[in-house]
């Protein structure tokens, strides 16, 4: 509303109201006017113009805010461009509002950082050297804190980082008897992290790996068809018929699994139970704490090549050509809910979720089937040989095949959205992140791809391949990822861990000094 | 439609339905506490509304009451400003003293999305500028010393290089 009492409100031209009624000067608001004759008249007397303000003053004061708006415009109207520039001037500011140094005045510092806290690091960075008020604000309201702690919770790379480089414990609520650090510590913290983040980029960019060798020293038959890793432990299914777990501390085998007849060609674990996949034809379950085989299914009649498991629910599939669908009440309690059959040679993987449950197979093609009815929905065609390895997330499928190429495809559309080629033999394992997409193929030979370029239609095809890890004397036959490591299994009878989080310039120089 | 009666405090009496009101948990847990179902003398007074802005919330209100409830897990997302509707973003069309006003009554009638759609505007005048540029926006003076301001564009240089 205007303040009406201001000395600075812009004088009015008592001469133009008496004029009214009259057909005045025709009013263009695109033109500045830039002589008025009437304004040669000599101007009233300074006391007379005094007495008169303070009369309309009076007047304006007494009459409704509706009223009142409307006598401004029409004063305003009345009035020339150089004059309304001046108003709006004096306008302007009326208007404007320094919000997150004002809420907290009415007690509402909760609401201005609320605001703050919508903004991404280089904004708030901007928002500190405003003035000392939104300084103070940003500092009390431990503004650099809550955005780490939001990156934290929304972004694994921030996650896996928080945790492995130990930060984590200044975030979130302290333990009981500690104290967190003050503002100005997350502030100096976060360029620190962006730092690492590009350090690590950078090590994936141009292959700068710390490597670490598991020898698993396979006594007849040498080769690890498949692994599993967390932070403690790698467990991997061997040529031997055993299943290694590994320490990655020190890298020393805690435990051999024994029960199975034939080669370890695929597993799974979760916090409760171990399940593998043979090529003596059964299933076994093991308990992943104490090793103990707790189960055997006995249903396919060949090799199982590839399982998952997840929700109470297991999809396996086998050299038989026949894909089972499995329910899990418990590690014991494991009964044969369907058999999807459909491939016309063996199925050598499998990947699900609560939509569709996917295979592919020797026969070229990939099947997707619904998960909750099992009915067969579509087949995915453009490997020209069989497919060895997939991955199915969200609604995304990469697969690999003996066709040496590598495909993406939209699971919904079924169409292939990319072919990667690169490899000079048979793609034999796959994954992929948000990212990237790794895999490992028959020549020894592991690749990294940039896969959100691969999933954009304009990037050229020689741009996507990052880097090829050259390190396996064997056949890659199982690699698993993550932002900060890839571990990978092989015929050479290794699994070898690419340590992309620790590599840096001094430890590079160290071990090239050796 | 059961209807309840508004009161502004320059006791302007706005009537609406009960599903609109409720969007505001202040005024769903008066009504509640007080048990005004039947009672159709019942005015609720809002001390701290004008009736310019309770006619703007109400007008907000009315748009968004059929809305879901907001995600529980919506600490674990990403913040972002970028998803405002067409129609909100019309709706806030208003000058920076308005906005504010908005604030304040989305904060005491306690209307989440309101307040949460009215920061994230906020947000969106702040993103992207230039100290100078904030000032500017707001007609905020700067009060730090030259040592001030380059002590801490010293302690920002991380921004600047990336």
């Amino acid at each position: 509303m205007f303040n009406c009492n201001s000395n600075t409100v812009v004088k009015m031209e008592t001469d133009k109201i008496v004029e009214d009624g009259l057909p005045s000067t025709q009013y263009d608001p695109h033109m500045t006017i830039i002589y008025d004759p009437r304004k040669k008249e000599p101007p009233p007397p300074a006391s007379q113009y005094t007495s008169e303000r303070e009369l309309c003053l009076k007047y304006f004061d007494q009459w409704s805010e509706h009223d009142q708006i409307q006598f401004v415009e029409n004063l305003l109207s009345r009035m020339c461009h150089y004059q309304h520039g001046h108003i709006n001037t004096y306008l302007k500011p009326m208007l404007q509002r320094d919000f997150i140094s004002l809420l907290p005045k009415k007690g509402l510092d909760h609401v201005a950082e609320n605001i703050l806290s919508y903004l991404d690091a280089e904004s708030l960075g901007q928002a500190e050297l405003v003035c000392k008020e939104w300084r103070r604000v940003i500092s009390e309201g431990m503004l650099w804190k809550k955005l780490i702690e939001r990156k934290v919770k929304t972004d694994a790379l921030w996650r896996g980082l928080a945790e492995k480089r130990g930060w984590i414990r200044y975030l979130f609520k302290p333990k009981p008897g500690q104290q967190h650090p003050d503002h100005f510590s997350y502030r100096t913290l976060f360029p620190k992290i962006l730092r690492d983040i590009e350090s690590i980029e950078n090590n994936w960019r141009n292959g700068q790996f710390l490597l670490q060798r598991i020898n698993c020293r396979s006594e007849n038959s040498k080769g690890v068809y498949c692994l599993q890793y967390d932070d403690n432990k790698i467990v991997s299914g061997l040529r031997d018929n055993t299943i290694k777990i590994w320490d990655r501390n020190n890298l020393q085998c805690t435990k051999v699994l024994t029960g199975h007849t034939g080669s370890v060609l695929c597993l799974q674990y979760d916090e409760n139970v171990i399940i593998s996949g043979s090529s003596d034809s059964t299933v076994r379950v093991w308990d992943v704490q104490t090793g103990e085989m707790v189960n055997t299914l006995i249903h396919h009649c060949e090799a199982v090549l590839h399982l998952r498991f997840s929700n109470g629910m297991m999809v396996t599939c086998s050299k038989d050509r026949s894909i089972a669908v499995w329910d899990m009440v418990s590690s014991t309690e494991i009964t044969l809910r369907r058999v999807l059959v459909g491939h016309r040679a063996a199925v050598n993987v499998v990947d699900f979720d609560d939509k569709y449950i996917v295979s592919a197979s020797g026969d070229r093609t990939i099947k997707v089937w619904n998960t909750s009815s099992c009915e067969f929905v579509r087949t995915l065609n453009g490997h020209k040989r069989g497919i060895a390895c997939l991955q199915y997330k969200d609604r995304l499928v990469v697969s690999g095949s003996s066709d040496n190429t590598i495909r993406l495809w939209d699971i919904e559309f079924g169409m292939c959205l990319r072919i990667l080629e690169g490899h000079d033999e048979l793609v034999r394992c796959i994954r992929f992140d948000k990212k990237r997409i790794v895999s490992g193929a028959y020549d020894g030979k592991i690749k990294v791809w940039n896969l959100i370029a691969a999933l954009d239609p304009r990037s050229p095809t020689n741009s996507l391949c990052l880097r090829t890890l050259v390190e396996h004397t064997g056949r890659v036959f199982r690699l698993q990822f993550d932002e900060f490591q890839i571990v990978s299994s092989s015929h050479d009878d290794t699994i070898l861990i690419w340590d992309f989080l620790n590599y840096n310039e001094s430890t590079a120089a160290s071990v090239a000094n050796e | 439609m059961p209807k309840i009666r508004l009161q502004s405090c320059d006791n302007d009496i706005f009537e609406v339905d009960y599903d609109v009101a409720k969007c505001s948990t202040t005024i769903k847990t008066m009504v509640d506490d007080l048990g005004l179902d039947d009672n159709d003398d019942e005015i609720v007074p809002l001390p701290n509304v004008n009736s310019a802005i309770l006619r703007k919330v109400i007008q907000w209100a009315t748009q968004h009451k059929d809305d879901p409830p907001p995600p529980e897990d919506e600490d674990n997302r990403e913040k972002r400003t970028d998803d405002i509707s067409s129609w909100d973003s019309d709706f806030l069309k208003v000058d920076q003293g308005t906005l504010f006003e908005l604030i304040l009554a989305a904060n005491y009638l306690d209307i989440k999305g309101l307040l949460d759609v009215t920061c994230k505007t906020v947000a969106n005048m702040i993103k992207g500028k230039t100290p100078e540029e904030i000032r500017k926006t707001f007609n905020i003076k700067n009060d730090f010393t030259t040592e001030e301001e380059e002590q801490i564009r010293r302690e920002n240089e991380w921004c600047e290089d990336k």
